[in-house]
């Protein structure tokens, strides 16, 4: 192709000069088209004088006038030689013409036609169900990966947890729900069937319990606590769906045993002075942060 | 509705006036050859697609008509072309660098070329057919042909290096593939 292009371009150089190396050319392409410009006698004038000076029938001539007429037309921006000329250009390119017809046509056909409109309708649904189902296909091959190689499994939506939180208004799914407030823990446990901690003292009172529901995370309480001193304690219960959940401490790290046994995490953080402490209990993670200058005797009471 | 050879004819009139003009000396004789060139079409006005090349048909023709126009004219005097005031004197950037010693050598290769090979130059170099079309049409070897038209670029590449760096830099980047 190189080589065509090449050669294509020594052609037209030697073509604009051949006069130099042949007798039979007398000046160079430019020189010529010059005169050819300056030259007065026209397309009429020359095809007149050649069928003068010829023998042939006049029909033989009727092509060259025909073509003249058409020529003059589409000088005076006449509407026959523009038709003449866009029936031209469609039979020249007619493979392209029908082409763009066809998907003109079909196009027009699953926009503008009901009919077509709700086949199209019908088959983005079919489309988006099958990659739907692709994304399910995948995160179900990626979760058998994850067990071969021994890591955490990835957490998997379930079509159930889907339908249970739904879409918003914008189609987004949706990751949190409203929280749900209870006048007391007595009525979460009431509404949910779940046990929660509780802590009962006349010392606390319980000024909020609030109900939190994560699509990934799953269902948590928050109980918040204040003190005949206006500080404040706060319980939170997450009974979790999720993966392994890291906790970390701002402080040095202490152990006690609370509620029947079980070891609770704490430390008093170094900057606030506040309490904070993780236990592990058989359905769920406790967590409890209290204010500085809260008795945390009161706080082991409650949890012995 | 098929577009005609005297269609064609009519709407590149000026185009080939010009070829006219480069195998002619005088306007008369340039128009004398177009008269000719319109007579042949007029035997047989057919559908232009109904020949490969019409642009490079219509040259051969013209130059067909020149060379017999010379031939029965024996008492042809020699004279200069005609010349027209306002024609730009000068050779053009691109035709410095081929130069005259490139055209003169080109000169001597075509006087030893046969006649066949010569219509083939003339063929391929000025009508503007295709390297195939002229072995086709002549039934030469394509190869024979592409090794004499590479033969003439390469002479006018190293014509212009000899001339000057820059001429020869001026004709790599006229022939440079595109």
């Amino acid at each position: 192709m190189k080589q065509r292009m090449s050669q294509q371009k020594a052609r037209n150089t030697i073509r604009a000069q051949l006069y130099r190396a042949d007798d039979l050319f007398v000046r160079s392409e430019k020189e010529a088209v010059t005169l050819a410009a300056q030259c007065t006698v026209s397309a009429r004038a020359l095809v007149m004088r050649a069928e003068a000076k010829s023998d042939l029938p006049a029909e033989s001539w009727a092509g060259f006038y025909r073509a003249l007429d058409e020529a003059d037309q589409r000088a005076l921006g006449g509407w026959r030689a523009r038709l003449h000329d866009a029936m031209r250009a469609l039979q020249k390119h007619r493979r392209a013409a029908l082409t763009s017809l066809i998907l003109a046509v079909i196009l027009a056909f699953f926009t503008l036609v009901p009919t077509g409109r709700a086949i199209a309708e019908g088959i983005f649904d079919y489309v988006i169900s099958v990659f739907g189902s692709q994304l399910q296909i995948d995160q179900t091959d990626e979760k058998t990966l994850y067990e071969q190689r021994g890591y955490d499994e990835p957490d998997v939506l379930t079509q159930d947890q889907i339908a249970e939180y739904g879409y918003d208004a914008d189609g987004n799914l949706i990751m949190e729900k409203e929280p749900v407030y209870y006048n007391s823990v007595a009525a979460f446990e009431s509404a949910t069937g779940l046990d929660a901690v509780e802590l009962v003292s006349d010392q606390l009172k319980c000024v909020e319990v609030m109900e939190n529901n994560n699509i990934v995370t799953g269902k948590s309480l928050r109980t918040n606590y204040r003190t005949n001193d206006d500080l404040s304690v706060n319980l939170i219960e997450k009974w979790y769906k999720g993966d392994g959940q890291t906790v970390s401490f701002n402080g040095e790290i202490k152990q006690k045993t609370v509620l029947d046994g079980k070891p609770m995490q704490y430390a008093i953080d170094t900057e606030t002075g506040a309490f904070d402490g993780v236990v592990l209990l058989d359905d769920s993670i406790l967590v409890i942060y209290a204010d500085k200058g809260v008795d945390l005797d009161l706080i082991w009471k409650l949890l012995s | 509705m098929q577009e005609k050879l005297s269609e064609l004819f009519i709407t590149q009139y000026q185009a080939l006036l010009g070829v006219a003009f480069q195998l002619t000396r005088s306007e008369d004789d340039a128009l004398d050859l177009m008269q000719d060139l319109a007579e042949s079409i007029a035997r047989n006005d057919r559908p232009a697609s109904s020949i490969e090349h019409p642009m490079a048909f219509f040259r051969t023709c013209l130059r067909h008509a020149r060379i017999n126009a010379l031939k029965k004219s024996d008492r042809e005097i020699p004279s200069e072309p005609e010349v027209f005031s306002q024609i730009p004197s000068g050779d053009s950037v691109e035709d410095s660098a081929v130069g005259a010693a490139a055209m003169a050598w080109l000169r001597a290769e075509l006087a030893a070329y046969s006649p066949e090979m010569r219509e083939a130059f003339y063929l391929y170099y000025f009508d503007g057919y295709s390297l195939d079309e002229v072995a086709k049409k002549l039934n030469l070897n394509k190869n024979t042909l592409s090794q004499r038209f590479v033969r003439i670029r390469g002479k006018l590449v190293r014509n212009a290096a000899d001339q000057s760096l820059f001429f020869a830099l001026m004709v790599l980047f006229l022939l440079k593939p595109r």
